[in-house]
């Protein structure tokens, strides 16, 4: 606990208060405060090579804190993890898997109560439907009673199915790529050109899948300056015996004609539909649009957030300006250097996207929301 | 009850006004004078373009309402909102009906306002609170309940005289199709059209 304190300090930026865990100081051990304020500085330190590794430990942090917490009911428990939600979701505002991860650890919490509920409950005719989410009928139909009364007791039972649920959601994110393969057999056909943007781990498993059933179909990388990725991506797929040519990023309005499906990574897919993606896919989108071609996003479902964006600045953060001019050249003081990490796409200009749960136009999206995430938990 | 479906609405809405936006806004609604009113409460610091809101002349109302509370506010002709568009960021209606398929029924001359905004890549958000939704599936224009004051002559008497025999045709509402809606905020969380549908099916299944 004295190790933590003076984390604690200097990781106060924000407006809230060093004491941050004040509200749950009684229920919180020092070993989970001590485990969140890390998590906290790696994702301020931006230690995480991706957003899954990101996912996964956040879910195992917690995990723990529904083990070890000293909570004493349901309710305490989801207070505990807002709060400290909001806490490592604030240390890096641009990484909006670890919010989605909070808001599916509170969902689980609510349904399983719920379900708990319903199985003491039994006596009651038929299956009563768990339906949390606020709607028309629940408002027109006084009959129903829709508050979930969360202040049961947290027994060793209910502890038990929570932390199953989180295992079985760590999983789920672990085996994204096993999943998604199952799907490329559907998109991806013989003499087909793929056009993708850069380095994504699912888009090169989704295309070493295709390629292991033998269709002998083209890709081509773009290289995605200034980090350059499109070599690694290359290089990867060249591994899998697949046809490769990396392009420039200025020749993808040229190359478009040529192309048959463009198949990119997402950061994070928004509520309306929209995708973030590595700064340059904006482009290759348009592109596509204006050559009809379709612009397709793999996506694990724990990318999925609640929120909405609407222009380029809500979710962006810039990256190091070094990578495009290096700070030894003579005229450096007299250029303003940009360098955006991502590119917000509107849902317009986007196809498809396949998530280990299968295919989804994006006016769709809204409707997987409400199956993961409560409206309650929104706003964090 | 609606004061809270309001707050609601204010609640969730409250996000897409960013400091130092400018909202364009038609005629009056109860809805969006909450939703602006409270963002001026939180220090959002953003202007106000209103639609004057002939023949009732309801932007007025908007107007001396923000004012009170310290917006800024232009008014400008009805006429005159696609001159105004580019200077506007989104645009904010309320909604007398929400129809099926995501489209809304709201004072006349949103239709033009939602077409505008979207050839000029403006956003365009509607504020309903829920009990607005109806199961009407509007084809066209005149597939919308009509009101009895339509019928007649011209609305405005200080105008200048209009032969007897020429007919003065004055809608009410009109209908916006779901194609020109970005976003609708209403009380179960802010919807994309598609998602009105949805639960509309819910309530009638």
């Amino acid at each position: 606990a004295s190790k933590a304190a003076p984390v604690a300090k200097t990781a106060a930026s924000s407006s809230s208060s060093s004491s941050w865990g004040e509200e749950i100081k009684n229920d919180v051990t020092p070993f989970i405060f001590k485990i969140v304020e890390k998590l906290e500085l790696d994702l301020k330190r931006r230690m995480f090579e991706g957003s899954s590794d990101c996912a996964v430990s956040t879910l195992q942090v917690l995990r723990h804190v529904v083990s070890r917490g000293k909570f004493k009911s349901a309710k305490d428990l989801l207070k505990g993890i807002k709060v400290i939600g909001r806490r490592v979701s604030d240390a890096n505002k641009t990484q909006l898997v670890v919010g989605n991860c909070v808001r599916r650890v509170a969902h689980i919490i609510r349904q399983t109560c719920a379900e708990v509920k319903q199985d003491k409950t039994k006596t009651q005719e038929g299956p009563v439907d768990v339906d949390l989410s606020r709607s028309l009928v629940k408002i027109m139909d006084s009959t129903q009673d829709s508050s979930l009364d969360l202040s049961m007791e947290l027994s060793l039972n209910l502890r038990q199915l929570i932390i199953d649920e989180i295992s079985e959601l760590v999983e789920d994110v672990q085996r994204v790529y096993s999943h998604i393969k199952a799907y490329s057999v559907e998109h991806i056909h013989a003499k087909d050109v793929v056009l993708t943007v850069g380095y994504s781990t699912t888009v090169m498993h989704f295309l070493a899948a295709a390629a292991k059933l033998e269709r002998e179909f083209d890709v081509i990388v773009v290289e995605s300056c200034p980090s350059y990725d499109g070599h690694k991506m290359a290089k990867e797929l060249a591994k899998h015996d697949i046809e490769t040519t990396v392009v420039t990023d200025s020749a993808v309005f040229a190359m478009m004609g040529i192309v048959n499906k463009v198949i990119v990574g997402a950061h994070v897919v928004l509520a309306n539909g929209a995708l973030i993606a590595r700064s340059g896919c904006h482009m290759v989108a348009a592109a596509a649009k204006h050559h009809s071609v379709p612009f397709i996003c793999v996506t694990g479902l724990y990318k999925l957030c609640p929120l909405y964006g609407f222009d380029q600045d809500t979710f962006n953060d810039f990256k190091y300006p070094g990578e495009i001019l290096k700070f030894q050249e003579k005229f450096v003081e007299k250029v303003n250097v940009k360098n955006p990490g991502h590119d917000y796409i509107p849902p317009q200009l986007v196809s498809l996207f396949i998530t280990n749960f299968g295919g989804n136009s994006p006016s769709y999206i809204y409707r997987l929301l409400t199956e993961y995430y409560d409206v309650e938990d929104y706003e964090l | 009850s609606s004061m809270e479906s309001r707050h609601r609405i204010s609640k969730f809405g409250d996000r897409f006004i960013q400091d130092g936006a400018t909202i364009l806004v038609h005629g009056h609604s109860r809805v969006v004078s909450v939703l602006l009113s409270n963002a001026q409460k939180k220090g959002k610091k953003f202007s106000v373009i209103i639609t004057e809101g002939r023949p009732g002349y309801s932007g007025y109302k908007t107007a001396s309402e923000l004012r009170k509370m310290g917006v800024k506010c232009t008014l400008i002709l009805d006429s005159a909102v696609a001159t105004s568009m580019e200077m506007a960021d989104m645009v904010l209606v309320g909604a007398e009906g929400v129809v099926e398929n995501g489209g809304v029924i709201n004072k006349v001359g949103t239709y033009q306002v939602a077409m505008v905004a979207s050839l000029l890549h403006k956003p365009f958000y509607v504020a309903a609170e829920s009990y607005k939704f109806s199961r009407l599936f509007p084809l066209s224009q005149k597939d919308i309940p009509k009101r009895k004051e339509e019928k007649g002559r011209s609305p405005d008497s200080t105008g200048p005289n209009l032969p007897k025999d020429v007919p003065f045709n004055n809608p009410l509402s009109d209908y916006t199709p779901p194609k020109f809606i970005t976003l609708l905020f209403t009380d179960l969380g802010i919807l994309t059209p598609s998602a009105v549908s949805d639960e509309l099916i819910k309530l009638y299944y």
